[in-house]
């Protein structure tokens, strides 16, 4: 049973379905038959935190009061996760994420989107993907148990995501949080890139509105996306991240809502941080198809806004005892504890700052800048003199 | 009333591009309940001269720009009372060059900031080169692409059976030769000039070549609407084009053998570029850091008449990665710019830094074109909202002189794709004569295939955006990489009708 929550509403809810896929049997190091076109492609750890990760945020962070949180399909394949805590304390057993099980519960949710226009899709997976041209496979558990079929074992996105169209819900968001590699794999299967799972016809479009159906790629087309091991992915991580602080209060009620636009230049700039700090060679950039603006979640509090603070020259950094204190409110300071070369990250609420850099070693002055604070991210460049 | 000018230093090679500017106004502390005043998506044009004034009232200010890659520059101002106008100048090159930043330019190389000199830490003179393993293929001096013979295209080598060159569309004898084929050096593009071939020569050997359009004249229906034959005769070339390049970079899918037959021809006519082997770009590698940079066509014809009136010679890049896979990328070429000077098209690789690599390198097309070229940033990003900003800003250019249909076909995918009801809106029409006016071009039939489906209300409306998507197949390959997704959608969710109304509609 891959249904975790369920609220049995009829009218316009939020209806997600979660896919985190780490082990694969036929892969390298897997435990079944090593499919002979792996492309060196091997068992990950990642997933399943990313999948838990996005699941404990829908669960109790998610807040859309046109669409409630009405359902949550979870599907997990790795060796450690088979259960999922709820927030009352019950445990719920976790399905794999086979192609049966994930085709029977992506059909499901499509069945609960059927019920009302104004509810919102969110499809979430992590795991191996690839990629020929505008074909998208997301590999499942089962992908590569049978070396004639070996796609039987993936999900067709693009089809997939065609299939949706004729879903009576009219807004629908993707997170793809895979690789985007063109291995030997898929450029030698000549037309299979999995299963479609949800078809569409034209008639079966007739008279429905357009669809919104971004896509939030975890990275560019032809390029890798990196997962942390035992550890939620890069992608996931800033998502989550963006998702608390990524919001815009330019309605005239003055909420603070995440929209898919301005999520996606806040993830681009977390993924960026993240390279920085990781010393990358070259950042994970992610991408959206298809993004026009959909209203996804409405803050409860202020936004915690993801802060950069760094010195120029850069050296400073690893010298400088860094603090920040609310303009309006002294009493609300936050210092560094520590020192690192790659300067402070930090979440602060919107608002007005004053960032200051002390050295002890008197090798360099002390300095403090006023900057304020909106979201989506902001960084602050302290310059000191020596 | 106070001014806020904003303008951008563009440290860019292009300036003249366009990006977008929102401003924040900060009275006390925003988020509190005090009054503001936003404003969102401000186009702000790189360059000297060249920024924006905006009415605003005295207070602090938080100012954004963003980039077609996503990246976003900040500043804070303040006018005050003595304040009649504020400037707000940023400076791309410095900003950068201080936060010392991997910055996602590595992935926009039409956000690169060349020509900088070495004075940038870490860097060999190159900003690009820091931040990526972009590598362009160019030449000493910009090279014209001669169209004299539009006519020798591949059409004619298909109808007459008594050309020698129609032997090669016999697919066994591709079979047979494919191994060769694909190990086969030829020289230097006979259509282009000199300087191209000299500046290559030292690394790999080009082709320029060119590709016809894949009909003259289109068939209709071909009896797809009893049985989906016409669908299932299609499929295969749509999915080898899914992997072209058309101004989005994607990978090669299995060469079947229609498009082995093409290249083949291809190489023999030499027309555009062709890389045998895509080298080994490693960060180190300066020796190998090439541009293509292929100018406008001569002005020696009227550029709208060679999409209206004469079938397009498609203008392939074609490159091999070892034993990988094949890249290929369709050019937008002959590209109209809004001025003279704009217009030209250049073309990056970045290659896998490993022998053992079994990934395909990336292809980067970039338009120096100000707005459209902006546009287009955005658009192949996924922003349709930024990119919807810019349209507008073009609108007279794109959609009332249509002089250049294949930004004109950006601007039909971006409308397609920001549409969100069922309203009539006069651009409905604009599309239909972008499918009419240019029957050359692929892109405009899909575009209005899709209005069409979209708006179906009924079977005789499903029959319309058949044929126009049809259309759209039989004239070739599209311009936008999107436009053979929407081909390949619109197709299938139409085949999917034919099953359901219990014809027998197989896939190959």
């Amino acid at each position: 049973m891959s249904l975790i929550f369920d609220t049995c509403k009829s009218g316009a809810g939020t209806h997600a379905i979660i896919i985190g896929v780490g082990e694969y049997p036929h892969l390298l190091n897997g435990m079944g038959k090593l499919y002979s076109g792996h492309s060196n492609m091997s068992q990950l750890t990642s997933p399943a935190f990313s999948a838990l990760a996005f699941a404990d945020w829908i669960l109790s962070d998610f807040h859309n009061p046109k669409a409630p949180l009405a359902s949550v399909e979870l599907l997990i394949s790795d060796n450690a996760s088979h259960t999922f805590s709820m927030k009352d304390g019950s445990t719920v057993s976790i399905e794999r994420a086979t192609m049966s099980g994930v085709k029977k519960a992506i059909r499901e949710w499509k069945k609960r989107g059927q019920l009302c226009e104004e509810s919102l899709m969110i499809f979430f997976f992590c795991g191996h993907g690839m990629t020929a041209g505008t074909e998208i496979s997301l590999l499942l558990e089962d992908f590569g148990g049978d070396e004639d079929g070996p796609f039987d074992g993936a999900i067709d996105l693009r089809q997939f995501h065609l299939g949706m169209q004729g879903c009576t819900a009219r807004q629908q968001v993707y997170f793809v949080d895979a690789c985007r590699t063109a291995p030997s794999t898929i450029l030698k299967s000549s037309t299979d890139n999995g299963d479609g799972i949800i078809s569409a016809s034209a008639s079966s479009l007739r008279g429905k509105r357009p669809v919104q159906q971004p896509i939030f790629y975890s990275t560019l087309s032809g390029q890798a996306a990196y997962g942390r091991g035992n550890a939620p992915s890069l992608f996931t991580e800033a998502l989550l991240k963006a998702l608390k602080g990524a919001a815009d209060n330019i309605e005239a009620d003055e909420k603070w809502r995440v929209d898919t636009y301005i999520l996606s230049a806040c993830i681009n700039e977390l993924l960026i941080r993240t390279a920085e700090i990781e010393g990358l060679d070259d950042p994970q950039i992610n991408s959206v198809d298809n993004c026009s603006r959909i209203f996804l979640h409405e803050l409860t509090k202020d936004p915690a806004v993801p802060v950069v603070v760094g010195c120029q020259p850069r050296v400073a950094n690893a010298k400088a005892s860094m603090s920040c204190f609310d303009c309006l409110d002294p009493s609300n300071h936050k210092s560094r504890t520590g020192f690192s070369g790659h300067g402070w990250d930090l979440e602060l609420n919107p608002g007005k700052y004053m960032f200051m850099a002390a050295f002890p070693d008197e090798l360099h002055e002390s300095c403090s800048k006023e900057r304020h604070i909106h979201p989506p991210f902001r960084r602050v460049l302290l310059e000191v003199e020596k | 009333m106070k001014k806020l000018y904003i303008s951008i230093d563009p440290g860019l090679e292009e300036a003249g591009k366009c990006f977008l500017a929102n401003i924040y106004s900060i009275k006390g502390n925003p988020g509190r309940g005090e009054e503001r005043t936003n404003y969102r998506g401000l186009i702000v044009v790189a360059g000297p001269d060249e920024g924006i004034t905006v009415d605003v009232v005295e207070g602090k200010y938080l100012i954004e720009v963003v980039f077609p890659s996503g990246a976003v520059l900040q500043k804070d101002t303040v006018v005050s009372s003595s304040d009649n106008i504020v400037n707000v100048a940023f400076e791309v090159y410095d900003t950068w060059k201080n936060l010392h930043r991997r910055q996602s330019f590595s992935s926009e190389p039409s956000e690169w900031i060349e020509n900088h000199g070495g004075d940038l830490v870490g860097s060999r003179g190159d900003f690009g080169l820091l931040f990526g393993s972009w590598k362009g293929l160019w030449t000493a001096d910009d090279f014209n692409i001669e169209v004299e013979d539009v006519n020798d295209n591949l059409e004619q080598v298909i109808n007459d059976s008594e050309d020698e060159e129609s032997e090669i569309y016999c697919d066994e004898q591709c079979e047979e030769e494919d191994d060769e084929y694909c190990r086969c050096l030829v020289g230097a593009a006979s259509l282009c000039q000199g300087n191209f071939r000299e500046a290559v020569n030292r690394t790999r050997e080009y082709y320029l070549v060119g590709i016809g359009p894949v009909a003259r004249s289109y068939p209709r229906n071909l009896g797809f609407r009893e049985t989906g034959r016409d669908w299932s005769t299609s499929y295969q070339p749509l999915i080898s084009w899914s992997s072209l390049h058309g101004l989005v970079n994607m990978p090669l899918r299995q060469l079947n053998k229609k498009m082995k037959s093409r290249l083949r021809y291809i190489k023999k006519h030499n027309r555009l570029g062709f890389l045998e082997s895509a080298p080994v770009l490693s960060r180190d590698d300066e020796w190998n850091l090439q541009k293509i940079d292929i100018a406008m066509f001569e002005n020696s014809f009227k550029h709208e008449n060679l999409y209206r009136w004469n079938p397009v010679n498609k203008c392939l890049f074609v490159l091999k990665d070892r034993n990988v896979g094949w890249n290929l990328s369709l050019m937008p070429l002959p590209w109209k710019g809004a001025h003279p000077d704009a217009g030209s098209v250049k073309l990056y690789v970045q290659g896998e830094a490993s022998l053992r690599s079994n990934r395909l390198s990336n292809i980067k097309i970039v338009i120096n074109d100000d707005v459209i070229g902006s546009m287009l940033g955005y658009f192949e990003r996924g922003d349709m909202l930024s990119a919807a900003l810019l349209m507008d800003k073009a609108k007279e250019a794109l959609f009332r002189k249509m002089d250049n249909p294949i930004a004109a076909a950006a601007g039909g995918y971006i409308l397609v794709a920001t549409e969100t009801d069922l309203e009539y809106k006069d651009w409905h029409e604009w599309v239909y004569n972008l499918s009419e006016l240019f029957p050359h071009v692929a892109d405009g039939a899909i575009i209005y295939g899709w209005s069409k489906l979209r708006h179906a209300k009924n079977e005789e409306d499903e029959n319309i955006a058949r044929d126009a998507l049809l259309n759209g197949y039989w004239r070739g390959i599209p311009f936008f990489t999107t436009g053979v997704r929407l081909l390949l959608d619109g197709l299938t969710l139409l085949r999917n009708s034919a099953r359901e109304k219990g014809f027998e509609v197989n896939r190959p």
